[in-house]
């Protein structure tokens, strides 16, 4: 069943810029739903309007059943299901973890008896519960996440919404808090977004690739990955810009001085590309083999690179 | 249930972060007193400054009677004066033209020696034309007044003494005469004074009463534009707004939240006032049950309509900055011109017309009324009912004004 529906969803900006274009998804019940995307794909724009705090242009959003922008007792039962943390949370810094929870109890409407009970069991939940009396300022990065996420889950819902939960964190920090998102995900939907493909890839359920405001591609990541990107790749950066058009008889995009060439196999094709290039009096800088994956699966969908900022031109 | 725990949610934060965040510490608390301090170092004592008055005495004794010295000593003591002393006529004057004293006296040499041979006793009085000079000139003509009364007390003492002991002969029909006349002539009027305790407002305890009162109402102004003013503004800023939204309180409740923990900011400020004023002596009349009642509820008023003001122009300001410089531009004239922190009467016409009808300033005029005049709770409430209904319909306008800017910033 679906937690999440939203039909034609669009949002145009009042300065007139269009960042959601009549996009539609569905989130299961239980699932990890990641939206991937580069900067300005349209990502917290579309968290934002599936938790009810922007207001979409055109479209239906149901949650849990009810119409999230519809009448006020839908509204309410819609925000009721679900806990949302974005990407910077509004903690105030010198009031306690605790203190913090406590106030995002009483604003979802628990008494401060159980607000409190509530916000040491979710502290609880995060590892957190030893920085219960600590003052947010003085929380790590990686903290301050874990105590968004407790805030999200204080009035206990169903669905959990999380702007770049990972994002600015260390690895090892990120693979702290996966683990906790999928002890999450056992009784809770989770949907969140993220520019980074190994991430969306390797924990997602589902994914929802998003590109200049739509849905360039969705699906599984295994589905994704089957269907878009079945070839690794092989990236070549290059010490200077190459001047001239390359004579490549693989398909490849330029970025810069970057190269994506798709192979079939990469262990027998890197000598004969690297003799390529060299024939052509290029000066190599490194070599990367790229196994296929998300990333390949936003290049071969969009054009583009997932963290490109200067467009590709593709030649094959 | 729900519903109360969500609209009190942001006075648990304003009371949690009260003591840990020193702006809300500052605004809260020690704006207030400080403004209290200082009205009440400036205004706070009724009782007449000592005059200071310039004094060149070079009046000679004779058998060790100085007539000029028994003057400035009872000047001294009199407590009116505060004597400066000058060697020279021309040093007096100096100070008296370069405004050190407010009026000048010389005590010529021959001052004793004529007085007591039987002469005038001359003084020269230096005065400028001054409110002050001519407030100092006053009370020394005065006090000379006095002096010259003894003087002539004694003259006719000493006369009727030397009528009695037949040295100064008389006739008998006139005798009785003379001795009445020179009676009248020493004392021509009977006065009699009947001295009243100053009304509450007169006295030092009643001025730091009006200023608590002010300073209460001041903070009633300032919380109640700032809480209005930046409701939606700040929320957005720091990204709360987008948090609230997602999550299960309306929009009146997040208003209701905002102005409770305003009320909340207000009533504490306004304990911690009255606690001060009254350390420091204030004095208040009718303290009862009701009239704490009806003063909470005219301040509760009072604040709503800062904060519905507050509202009314939150949609001129597009950044939190941008909304505390409005917030200002209305709170510091409306804070003198509003007669909340100067007494009403030593206002212009013109601008009294302003404080009669701003209805923060005539609610803190009704508290005063209670306070200060003694007037009854029941009375200053009717009072404020015109206050009160242009408190509701300038709400009603805010509330609309605040759904439409709240509207606004769930559009982007
Ligand atoms: N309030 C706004 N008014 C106008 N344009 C906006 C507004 N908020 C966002 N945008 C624009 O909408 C586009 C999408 O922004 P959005 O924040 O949804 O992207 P994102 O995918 O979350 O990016 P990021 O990874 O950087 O968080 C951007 O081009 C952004 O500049
Ligand atoms: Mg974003």
């Amino acid at each position: 069943m679906a937690i999440i529906e939203a039909y034609n969803l669009s949002k145009r900006y009042p300065n007139g810029y269009l960042a959601v274009d009549n996009i539609s998804l569905r989130v299961e019940e239980g699932s990890i739903t990641t939206l991937m995307g580069p900067n300005g794909s349209g990502k917290t724009t579309t968290l934002n309007m599936l938790t009810g705090s922007l207001r979409p242009s055109s479209g239906q959003i149901r949650i849990c059943g009810y119409d999230l922008w519809g009448d006020r007792r839908q509204a309410v039962l819609a925000r009721m299901c679900l806990g949302y943390a974005s990407q910077d949370m509004p903690f105030r810094g010198k009031l306690s973890a605790l203190e913090n929870l406590l106030w995002f109890g009483l604003i979802r409407g628990l008494s401060p008896g159980k607000a409190k009970n509530r916000a040491l069991e979710v502290l609880d939940q995060v590892e957190l519960s030893e920085y219960a009396k600590y003052r947010v300022d003085k929380l790590s990065g990686g903290q301050r996440r874990r105590l968004a996420i407790a805030a999200a889950l204080v009035g206990n819902p169903r669905i959990l919404v999380l702007d770049e939960p990972t994002s600015g964190l260390d690895p090892a920090a990120r693979e702290r808090l996966w683990r906790l998102l999928r002890e999450l995900s056992r009784d809770k939907t989770i949907l969140l977004s993220t520019h980074i493909a190994e991430e969306a890839e390797r924990h997602s359920d589902y994914v929802y690739i998003f590109h200049r405001g739509r849905i360039a591609a969705e699906g599984s990541p295994r589905a994704l990955i089957t269907r878009y990107a079945r070839k690794s790749s092989i990236r070549v950066k290059l010490v200077s810009s190459p001047v001239k058009n390359l004579m490549l008889k693989w398909k490849y995009y330029r970025q810069d001085r970057e190269l994506t060439i798709i192979v079939d196999d990469p262990s027998s094709e890197l000598p004969k590309i690297v003799e390529t290039l060299l024939q052509q009096g290029l000066v190599l800088e490194s070599i990367e083999v790229i196994r296929p994956g998300l990333e390949q699966v936003f290049l071969e969908v969009t054009g583009e690179l997932l963290h490109g900022t200067a467009s590709v031109s593709e030649v094959t | 249930m729900a519903v109360i725990w969500r609209v009190l949610s942001e006075t648990y934060v304003f009371l949690r972060g009260l003591f840990r965040y020193k702006e809300i510490l500052f605004w809260v608390i020690l704006f207030p007193l400080l403004w209290y301090g200082l009205m009440v170092a400036i205004w706070g004592n009724p009782q007449a400054n000592p005059v200071t008055i310039g004094v060149c005495n070079t009046d000679n004794p004779v058998n060790n009677t100085c007539m000029g010295c028994i003057l400035v000593d009872a000047m001294n003591e009199s407590g009116l004066f505060n004597v400066k002393m000058y060697k020279t006529t021309s040093d007096l004057e100096a100070a008296v033209s370069k405004g050190k004293v407010s009026a000048g006296l010389y005590i010529p040499s021959n001052f004793t020696s004529n007085l007591l041979s039987g002469f005038q006793g001359q003084v020269i009085l230096y005065t400028v034309d001054t409110n002050d000079g001519r407030i100092a000139s006053g009370y020394l003509e005065g006090f000379l007044n006095g002096f010259a009364d003894q003087i002539r007390s004694q003259y006719i003492n000493t006369s009727i003494e030397y009528m009695e002991e037949g040295n100064i002969s008389i006739p008998p029909e006139y005798y009785n005469y003379t001795t009445k006349w020179l009676r009248l002539i020493e004392n021509p009027l009977k006065i009699t004074e009947n001295t009243y305790t100053p009304p509450l407002i007169a006295t030092s305890a009643g001025i730091k009463a009006f200023y608590a009162i002010a300073m209460i109402g001041v903070e009633s102004l300032f919380v109640g534009l700032f809480t209005g003013v930046s409701s939606v503004i700040e929320r957005k800023r720091e990204g709360s707004l987008r948090v609230l939204l997602s999550n299960p309180i309306s929009g009146t409740e997040i208003l209701a939240s905002d102005i409770i923990s305003g009320m909340v900011a207000v009533a504490l400020a306004s304990i911690t006032v009255f606690a001060v004023s009254l350390i420091v002596g204030a004095r208040y009349q009718g303290l009862s049950p009701a009239s704490v009642a009806v003063i909470s509820l005219l301040l509760f008023i009072g604040t709503l309509f800062s904060i519905a003001v507050g509202l009314l122009i939150a949609p001129l300001a597009r950044t939190p900055e941008g909304a505390g410089i409005l917030a200002n531009a209305i709170a510091w004239p409306v804070m003198f011109a509003g007669g909340l922190v100067v007494p009403k009467e030593i206002l212009p016409e013109w601008i009294r017309g302003f404080a009669d009808v701003w209805p923060l300033s005539r609610l803190m005029e009704d508290v005063r009324k209670i306070l200060i005049y003694g007037v009854s709770p029941g009375e200053a409430l009717y009072d404020a009912v015109p206050s009160i209904i242009a408190t509701i319909v300038v709400l009603a306008i805010g509330v609309l004004t605040y759904r439409k800017l709240l509207e606004r910033a769930i559009e982007a």
